[in-house]
């Protein structure tokens, strides 16, 4: 269907082309009576294009949400604060974040070896009393967006496996965001009550990631990662 | 035996019609030129992108903004054609004078200028249809208009049209008038935009002037300004028309 669209925009300007080559040549450019019947044709097919513009709007969806410009302030500000508050031990207070997987290990002996391939999931140990024989390991990350969509959920979480006493944190799949956007041409804009046409934000920011290890509480841990309670 | 009397308003709708009819050509370019805009347009109009070891984003933005350059363009030098020598003795077909000739090319500016933002709008919209058809991107986001800024962009784009028409008015009958000006406005222009260029942080007299309307976000002080503009453009036209030699 696309195809066929632009050969007949082609088409269109083919013929234009031809006339206007035509008229060029002639005594008076600016006259012609089979000009008339054109631009007939084009406005038709003008009306026809941009009425089914409004019928379809399934092409205009997309998979993700709006932020508004309050929402990626306030991000922003979580954003910056979260990794304090992640360092202290109180990861379950922190606003902003996002709990993504879950995993539990058993575990035999009393020491912990981690190696982290994820380039940007920073990793965390907690010594917790209460736990025995098993380690939990939790993917926690911040808002993504791109052009003010959430892209959160187009992140997957590392893979994560333990051998023997060794906790392997593998790397996150690339990810790899096309957007493609209609924006309202200049004079749309002019008079926007919310003086969109000076203010507008096109906010892009790749959330943090966190690697939260809860381990029990006399085990030995060395390798990658920051023990926030030793 | 006395002559019917004809008052100045009838010459002007005959001039005005037959205008509508002798200058349909103006609209085959206005065609051309909208088609010539969408096929741009396609191409893209902005972008960018970015990324990290983890992620990687490419955004491409689309809108109507090519096309409605080419309209601006169209709409000049549509204006000014109109003042070329041919096309003021098409009058001389009509019992008429210059003020009426003149009234009558302001009115067909004007609908010209309405022709070419109802089309624009359309158009606009047509290249939305095929960047939403064309695109298999993972994300297709597009504005959606309200009414509001449907009717007040709409309005908005038949101004700018009308004012752009005035300036090629009168820079036509400045040519007409005297033939340095085909040198003299050019130079101006390009000189003003080297300077520009040249002194990036100097702001020149052209963008400034431009800023005028382009930063207006008051839909009603915006009219004003372009009613004025266009009234002075038009006018300073008129009286340039009234000293051009007769056709002999």
């Amino acid at each position: 269907m696309s195809l066929i669209i632009l050969l007949f925009i082609l088409l269109l300007a083919f013929i234009g082309l031809a006339n206007f080559s035509g008229r060029f040549t002639s005594p008076r450019f600016l006259s012609g009576s089979s000009t008339t019947k054109m631009f007939t044709v084009y406005i038709i097919v003008l009306l026809c294009t941009a009425s089914l513009s409004f019928v379809v709007p399934k092409g205009e969806s997309y998979q993700g949400d709006y932020l508004t410009e309050q929402e990626m302030l306030q991000n922003e500000r979580l954003n910056s604060d979260i990794y304090s508050i992640v360092e202290s031990g109180k990861i379950e207070e922190a606003n902003g974040l996002s709990k993504k997987k879950s995993w539990e290990f058993p575990i035999e002996g009393e020491e912990l070896n981690i190696e982290s391939k994820s380039s940007n999931a920073m990793v965390f140990i907690e010594k917790v009393k209460s736990i025995e024989d098993k380690i939990e390991v939790t993917h926690y990350s911040t808002f993504s967006y791109v052009d003010n969509i959430d892209i959160t959920d187009r992140f997957t979480s590392p893979e994560v496996e333990l051998i023997e006493t060794t906790l392997k944190i593998l790397p996150q799949d690339h990810v790899n965001i096309q957007l493609v956007k209609y924006t309202k041409a200049f004079p749309f804009t002019q008079f926007a009550e919310d003086g969109e046409q000076f203010n507008r934000r096109n906010g892009m920011m790749q959330g943090l990631d966190f690697i939260y290890i809860k381990v029990p509480g006399k085990m030995e841990v060395s390798g990658e990662g920051y023990v926030v309670n030793e | 035996m006395s002559l019917p009397k004809t008052s100045l308003w009838d010459i002007v709708k005959k001039q005005f019609r037959f205008k509508l009819k002798s200058y349909r050509g103006m609209f085959t370019s206005l065609m051309m030129l909208q088609i010539i805009g969408i096929l741009f347009s396609l191409g893209g109009e902005g972008g960018g992108g970015g990324g990290s070891d983890s992620f990687s984003y490419e955004m491409k933005y689309y809108s109507g903004s090519f096309i409605l350059a080419f309209l601006m363009i169209w709409a000049f030098l549509s204006a000014i054609i109109v003042t070329t020598q041919a096309y003021r003795f098409d009058d001389y077909a009509f019992v008429a004078n210059r003020m009426s000739s003149n009234l009558a090319n302001i009115l067909f500016l004007g609908w010209a200028s309405i022709i070419g933002g109802v089309t624009f709008l359309l158009a606009s919209q047509s290249l939305k249809l095929s960047v939403l058809i064309l695109q298999e991107q993972d994300y297709i986001v597009s504005q959606r208009l309200s009414m509001l800024q449907m009717a007040e962009g709409l309005v908005g784009i038949i101004l700018y049209l009308f004012l752009f028409t005035a300036l090629g008015y009168l820079v036509g009958m400045l040519v007409q008038r005297n033939k340095i000006f085909i040198i003299l406005l050019p130079a101006l222009l390009f000189g003003s935009l080297f300077i520009s260029v040249f002194f990036a942080n100097e702001s020149t007299l052209l963008i400034d002037v431009g800023r005028i309307f382009v930063k207006e976000t008051s839909f009603l002080l915006f009219l004003l300004k372009v009613l004025f503009a266009s009234t002075v453009a038009f006018g300073s036209a008129i009286f340039l028309s009234d000293n051009l030699e007769v056709r002999k």
